[in-house]
């Protein structure tokens, strides 16, 4: 699915990603950990393709595509999908136009027919259901006096409608409620097929227990310094991350 | 004014030709107007309402073509076609209105228009006073609510000298009417009084998008008798030169006035959008919204004025101005000022001059959303919020 050969990467002057190997295979679900300032949204981000982070070195594979000479939107339609860590407001954008617009570029980029708005309806309607959230939050502007719970879940919400082949999910559970929190593993785990990978970047091993993951990670300075399995995201939970400095 | 008055002789010999059968009176007026046109001097840039806009395009008179209109597309029961000489009415005319030459207009109901701003800069209007040599009176009578009811002036001008425009709108008490006005290019210089009685309600929209070269002077005088409601809401695009003035007097009390612009500019364009509101009595309100976008070397002066005089409370007003940057060589400046000599006002602005948002941007494009159809949609959204009707 995604293979990360030595990527470094900086975003203004700082140099974030340091040589960082990962390979995720369909299907996967990998967690990723780690101290504040590591670099872990600069890797969603160096794969959804934001403009300020410049990739000095390295090679990313997705399915047999190099994903680092995709546009964004490109990505996007490759089955690309980043949950934002902070997930923008944009005002005068309803929220349905919106994420209509993106399946239907997506569709057409696949050279799929585009869907039409009863059916777009129907199967937003029940997704919406399915995530627990107030369907008025359709019709307002894209995340505009969303709460930040609210605004995590629209995350988890579109990722439901544009089912994407890898989804990033950068911190998606900070700041949700212990309810909130099992919707949005459960919107995963419904999304979970032998096709379909997740690289789920969390701080709390909490997530972890309603989501299982196959591999745990931890980045540190810019690269994947530790990986094993469900049971290392149980060690750091007890241990934090003093033992990277000595 | 004399530079101006010997580049501009072609224009008046025009304007005299054209309007030589006119009452006397009249012809009195503009003659008048005329002689005071040496106490004008020549736009400037030195000059508060045309710092930001290239006077030196007023001398452009090269030959420019407009657009073909297509008179069904603008969606109107009634259009009324404004030609250099006369004007023709296509469609229903229903019995609550009247619509005239503007010669046509009796002496008493004649309406001065004087600039209660930067007087001596308005050498457009004094010009325009002088030589105007077309327009209409169009009159609503009173008790006659027709806001469903569209009537589109098209300003169907010659295209290869300046034209001079005056139009006369009164909408009686207690009536409503939805009044369009499409302005289709060449050289146009444009004026209207526009007077609306007791309760009576207007909504106006005006067109002056332009693909091609096309300059476009305005001043466009409202009074608003008592709760009387007036909404305005200006498209404007490209041209060489746009140069609009709206300036608004409340003639009593609990009248509104609402002005949205969407000012888009691109190329050499200069766009400058001026709403002066005299709220000279208690009890009013007035809205200004203007969001423009500037490309290329475009330069948009936006300025929304209110002057509350002492002893108007209670006055409301609003300003609100937002500009988008799509170029390192677009200019915009944007301008709202307050001018408050009394105690009990509301009154809030705010003006902001940005690029796109990026974080927006990538955000829908991350989505699956191209980068120009998502500057598209973004662009959308925000003129959006200027829809005032
Ligand atoms: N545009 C930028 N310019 C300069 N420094 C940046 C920029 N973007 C990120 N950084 C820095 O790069 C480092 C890594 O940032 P990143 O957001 O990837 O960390 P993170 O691992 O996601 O942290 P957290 O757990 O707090 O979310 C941080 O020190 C951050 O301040
Ligand atoms: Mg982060």
């Amino acid at each position: 699915m995604l293979n990360i050969k030595d990527i470094f990467a900086k975003a203004g002057d700082k140099d974030i990603l340091k040589g960082l190997n990962l390979e995720v295979k369909p299907g996967e679900v990998h967690a990723i950990m780690g101290p504040n300032g590591a670099g872990k949204s600069t890797l969603g981000n160096v794969l959804a393709g934001m403009p300020h982070v410049e990739v000095t070195a390295g090679s990313v594979d997705m399915q047999g595509k190099d994903l680092l000479a995709l546009e964004p939107e490109e990505r996007a339609a490759e089955g690309v999908f980043l949950a934002f860590q902070y997930p923008v407001e944009i005002p005068g954008v309803n929220n349905m136009y919106f994420l209509r617009t993106a399946l239907n570029a997506q569709r057409k980029y696949r050279g799929e027919e585009e869907m039409d708005s009863a059916s777009f309806l129907r199967m937003v309607k029940q997704k919406i259901k399915d995530m627990n959230m107030r369907d008025d939050l359709l019709k307002r502007p894209v995340n505009v006096g969303f709460s930040g719970g609210e605004k995590k879940r629209n995350e988890v919400f579109q990722m439901g409608v544009l089912e994407p082949k890898l989804a990033i999910l950068d911190e998606t559970d900070s700041g949700l409620d212990i309810d909130a929190l099992k919707i949005v593993a459960d919107g995963v785990n419904q999304l979970r097929s032998p096709d379909r990978s997740f690289v789920i970047i969390t701080h709390y091993q909490r997530l972890l227990d309603y989501i299982e993951p196959d591999f745990v990670h931890v980045l540190a300075d810019g690269k994947i310094v530790r990986s094993g399995d469900k049971n290392l995201a149980l060690e750091l939970e007890e241990q934090g991350y003093g033992w990277l400095n000595q | 004014m004399a530079g101006l008055i010997n580049n501009w002789q072609e224009a008046i010999n025009n304007a005299k030709a054209l309007t030589s059968g006119w009452p006397q009176w009249l012809q009195q007026k503009q003659a008048e107007s005329l002689g005071r046109l040496d106490g004008f001097a020549i736009p400037n840039r030195k000059m508060e309402t045309w710092r930001y806009s290239d006077s030196g395009k007023l001398q452009n008179t090269d030959v420019v073509s407009s657009a073909e209109l297509d008179l069904a597309e603008l969606d109107a029961d009634l259009c009324i076609l404004i030609k250099s000489q006369g004007f023709e009415a296509v469609g229903e005319m229903p019995d609550w209105l009247q619509v005239t030459d503007i010669h046509q207009l009796a002496e008493q109901e004649w309406l001065p228009m004087v600039a209660k701003t930067h007087e001596k800069e308005q050498a457009m209007l004094q010009l325009n006073q002088a030589l105007f040599h077309a327009g209409v009176a169009l009159k609503v009578k009173n008790n006659e609510q027709h806001a469903d009811f569209v009537i589109a002036v098209v300003y169907d001008l010659a295209e290869n000298a300046w034209q001079f425009v005056h139009n006369h709108f009164e909408i009686g008490d207690n009536s409503q009417v939805t009044i369009n006005e499409i302005h289709a290019g060449g050289l146009v210089n444009q004026t209207a009084v526009w007077s609306l009685g007791r309760d009576a309600q207007v909504k106006k929209t005006v067109w002056a998008q332009f693909e091609s070269e096309a300059t476009l002077v305005s001043f466009n005088q409202v009074n608003l008798n008592q709760n009387a409601d007036m909404k305005t809401m200006n498209h404007r695009f490209g041209g060489t030169l746009q140069h609009h003035n709206q300036q608004v007097e409340f003639l009593a009390e609990h009248a509104k006035f609402a002005a949205g612009s969407v000012n888009k500019a691109n190329g050499n364009s200069h766009i400058a959008d001026i709403v002066n509101v005299f709220h000279d009595k208690k009890h009013n309100t007035s809205e200004v919204i203007h969001r423009s976008i500037a490309d290329g070397q475009s330069q948009i002066f936006n300025n929304a004025k209110a002057v509350v005089a002492h002893g108007a409370d209670h006055s409301e007003i609003s300003q609100d101005l937002k500009n988008i940057l799509l170029s390192d060589d677009a200019k915009v400046f944007s301008k709202p000022e307050l001018e408050v000599s009394t105690d009990e006002v509301v009154a809030a602005h705010g003006s902001t001059i940005g690029a796109l948002d990026e974080s927006s941007l990538f955000y829908l494009q991350s989505r699956g959303i191209d980068a120009k159809q998502a500057k598209d949609i973004m662009i959308e959204s925000f003129v959006a919020e200027a829809e005032v009707c």
